[in-house]
């Protein structure tokens, strides 16, 4: 069989389209322009939250008592609170850039590579949660120590931050291991599937077809 | 009539002319939507959902649109733009749900004529899902009878890349048709 002799087929599979009468309501089409996707919903959400979070660990640097255990982990978590605005203002910014009308392989490239960096920065978000949570329960204790006149327990710390760091592999491989098996909730296989790398791994799997389907010419 | 009045009569006009022209276009050219549509989603409540996108889309760009350029070639970059990144996001969900079958496509064709023609709907529908979202528009485009110049200026590639590709899947139609022939014998 050849390709051309499918056109014959092709016509018939779209013959339903034909007899269709084809109408525009133009108040359903306001409605669905107003319409906010999940992805900008969420984008939003994050920014609200850094915003939160930057003023809280801003006002706590600026306020809170001048040693090197209450500073040097609120100035991380201010670090990184900071980093939780940018990145979904960066894919925001460029997700409302994009103009649908220009040719696919190009604005698919673009929306490949925003998916890339979304599921970068979620899976580093995820996976770095304990270790923030050990950088704040070390300001926490710099913010008390200081404030009773003598030095945190610098062995407790420690062992605070060994955790934080050692969650980190233990929890993208539990991801893995329930990934592999659950089928249940949708919300928690987004979970598992954003922190044990697989959204990842889909979203480079896309970037990659675009980029060869653009280069292949041989 | 005030200034302020006089101009937002005005714009009101020029959005219900935007509008106008905007559904007289889409009355015209708008089964590409459907075929688009069909292409790339299986069930007929995700095709609702695709259409409706698609138009969504078209709309918001509707007034970037330059009018010296021709109106199918923007129709279909925006349609198979929204389609490719629906159909993305869309599996994500199906994926988690329930595992992705052609057996989920709704037969939207009509009776075919003869039992050779059934057979190439069939062979056909197949294909296409086998193929990989971009190589579905480019065959899309190619069964529409565009030209390679014309795939060329919506897919975004060059003729000649476009031409090796048209290549690849007739070979490829060729030879999964002779393989499905040697099963059946």
């Amino acid at each position: 069989m050849e390709l051309d002799e499918l056109k014959a087929a092709w016509v018939a599979l779209n013959a339903k389209t034909a007899a269709i009468s084809y109408e525009v309501e133009v108040a359903k089409l306001e409605s669905a322009k107003a319409k906010t996707t999940g992805f900008v919903r969420l984008c939003i959400f994050e920014i609200l939250a850094g915003l939160i979070a930057s003023i809280f660990t801003g006002i706590c640097l600026v306020s809170g008592p001048r040693t090197a255990g209450f500073l040097l982990p609120f100035s991380l978590l201010h670090i990184a609170a900071i980093l939780t605005i940018i990145a979904p203002t960066w894919q925001l910014a460029t997700l409302k850039r994009i103009d649908y009308s220009q040719p696919v392989v190009e604005i698919q490239h673009q929306l490949a590579r925003i998916m890339t960096a979304r599921m970068r920065f979620t899976q580093g978000i995820l996976l770095s949660g304990p270790l923030i949570w050990a950088l704040f329960l070390a300001a926490a204790l710099g913010f008390v120590g200081a404030k009773a006149g003598h030095p945190i327990l610098t062995g407790y710390l420690v062992a605070n931050l060994v955790f934080g760091l050692a969650a980190i592999p233990m929890l993208y491989w539990i991801a893995r291991s329930i990934g592999k098996r659950f089928k249940g909730a949708d919300w928690l296989s987004r979970l598992t599937d954003d922190l044990g790398g697989k959204s990842l791994a889909r979203a480079l799997r896309d970037l990659d077809e675009v980029t060869r389907f653009k280069q292949s010419t041989s | 009539m005030n200034e302020t009045a006089e101009r937002s009569l005005e714009t009101g006009i020029a959005l219900t002319s935007l509008q106008e022209r905007f559904c007289r276009l889409l009355e015209e050219h708008g089964r590409v939507v459907l075929k688009v549509a069909n292409t790339y989603a299986f069930r007929s409540q995700d095709r609702q959902e695709l259409v409706q996108e698609i138009h969504a889309q078209l709309w918001r760009s509707f007034a970037s649109y330059d009018e010296r350029r021709p109106f199918a070639t923007w129709l279909y970059r925006v349609a198979l733009n929204v389609a490719i990144s629906y159909v993305r996001s869309e599996s994500i969900r199906l994926e988690r749900t329930v595992s992705l079958d052609p057996e989920l496509g709704e037969v939207i064709a009509a009776p075919a004529a003869d039992d050779d023609l059934a057979d190439r709907q069939e062979f056909l529908s197949r294909f296409i899902v086998g193929l990989g979202q971009l190589d579905k528009a480019l065959m899309i485009l190619y069964l529409e009878e565009h030209t390679y110049q014309q795939i060329s200026e919506i897919l975004g590639i060059s003729e000649t890349n476009v031409a090796t590709k048209i290549a690849r899947i007739k070979q490829r139609v060729r030879l999964e048709a002779s393989k499905e022939e040697t099963e059946q014998r």
